[in-house]
């Protein structure tokens, strides 16, 4: 009933973009954090990709906090952009914030910070 | 099927609680039973109301109208719910970043209920009651569990705090962050998360 959630990797010097499809909610552990994960360690920055993800629940926000919260412990920086208007609302509600930017679109998240 | 007024969408999950879906117009406590004929006549009573309300006469006269889901405890279902109460609430005039709180409020209660209420034993049903009238939509989610009070959820949620596999209470926090009124009752053979969203506070944002 809940389709698992897909992740594509992009990596170009030192960017990793992590490009999510599907739904996110608690099935999805692998595609946010596994993926994270086997990111090299070279990896500075890292932008997400939620412009295909119709619906993100508290378990899903949830897993995506973990990811942040692990990249800034490595001093790696998180940049986000294709959420919608709602999602970029109930981010800043739930304080994430405080470990990424929210951009309006790809290209001012591969962006900042170069 | 026509009998009970309700709509069964059961077929495809045979292992599970089926997903019921009724309209009521009238009072919520009040169930469509009876005849196909009085099941009829209610029906064309519901559809003519909702006809005004998509007009743009939200006013609703003869009283509140409810819709009820029943839903099968296995996560995914909650989105039924949350499409059905976008739907109502778009009929109601609210804006559509309401509605999207709205969706997010009642699908975060869906989830608690399947998981915390009903511990995801699909033999037992998520009863969600949606009934508007002219001022606000109030949504009911039934499971079978012992009540659940937020306790102050949304003084404690801390993102540092959101661990593997938890939600560290951002669920509850989300739902009465998104709300108009947020309550947890106890009842005989569960509890209920009631959540209010009122078309007042639609206008006061200038919607």
């Amino acid at each position: 009933m809940v389709a698992p959630t897909k992740t594509k990797v992009e990596q170009n010097d030192g960017v990793a973009v992590l490009r999510f499809e599907g739904d996110i909610t608690s099935v999805s552990e692998d595609a946010v954090l596994g993926k994270y994960q086997k990111l090299p360690e070279n990896t500075s920055k890292v932008v997400l990709d939620f412009s295909k993800v119709p619906y993100l629940n508290s378990s899903g926000i949830a897993l995506v906090i973990q990811l942040m919260i692990a990249a800034n412990k490595s001093s790696r920086t998180v940049a986000c952009f294709g959420l919608s208007a709602h999602f970029v609302k109930v981010f800043k509600m739930l304080g994430l914030a405080k470990y990424t930017t929210i951009y309006d679109n790809e290209s001012a998240a591969r962006a900042a910070g170069a | 099927m026509r009998n009970s007024g309700r709509i069964a969408c059961s077929g495809f999950l045979p292992a599970a609680a089926p997903a019921i879906f009724s309209i009521t117009p009238g009072p919520p406590w009040r169930t469509s039973s009876g005849g196909a004929r009085q099941t009829d006549d209610m029906t064309a009573l519901h559809l003519r109301r909702m006809a005004a309300a998509a007009k743009g006469e939200t006013a609703i006269k003869d009283g509140p109208i409810t819709t009820e889901l029943r839903l099968p405890s296995r996560l995914g279902f909650e989105k039924v719910a949350m499409s059905t109460a976008a739907t109502v609430a778009e009929l109601m005039g609210f804006s559509q970043d309401r509605i999207e709180d709205l969706k997010t409020a009642v699908a975060e209660s869906c989830i608690n209920a399947i998981e915390h209420g009903n511990h995801l034993d699909e033999e037992l049903s998520v009863v969600v009651t949606l009934t508007m009238d002219s001022k606000a939509l109030e949504v009911c989610v039934r499971d079978h569990g012992p009540r659940r009070a937020p306790g102050g959820a949304r003084a404690r949620y801390r993102p540092q705090d959101a661990r593997r596999g938890e939600r560290a209470g951002n669920g509850m926090f989300l739902i009465q962050a998104l709300v108009d009124e947020v309550e947890y009752v106890s009842e005989q053979a569960g509890s209920c998360a009631r959540l209010v969203i009122r078309l007042k506070a639609e206008g006061a944002q200038g919607a």
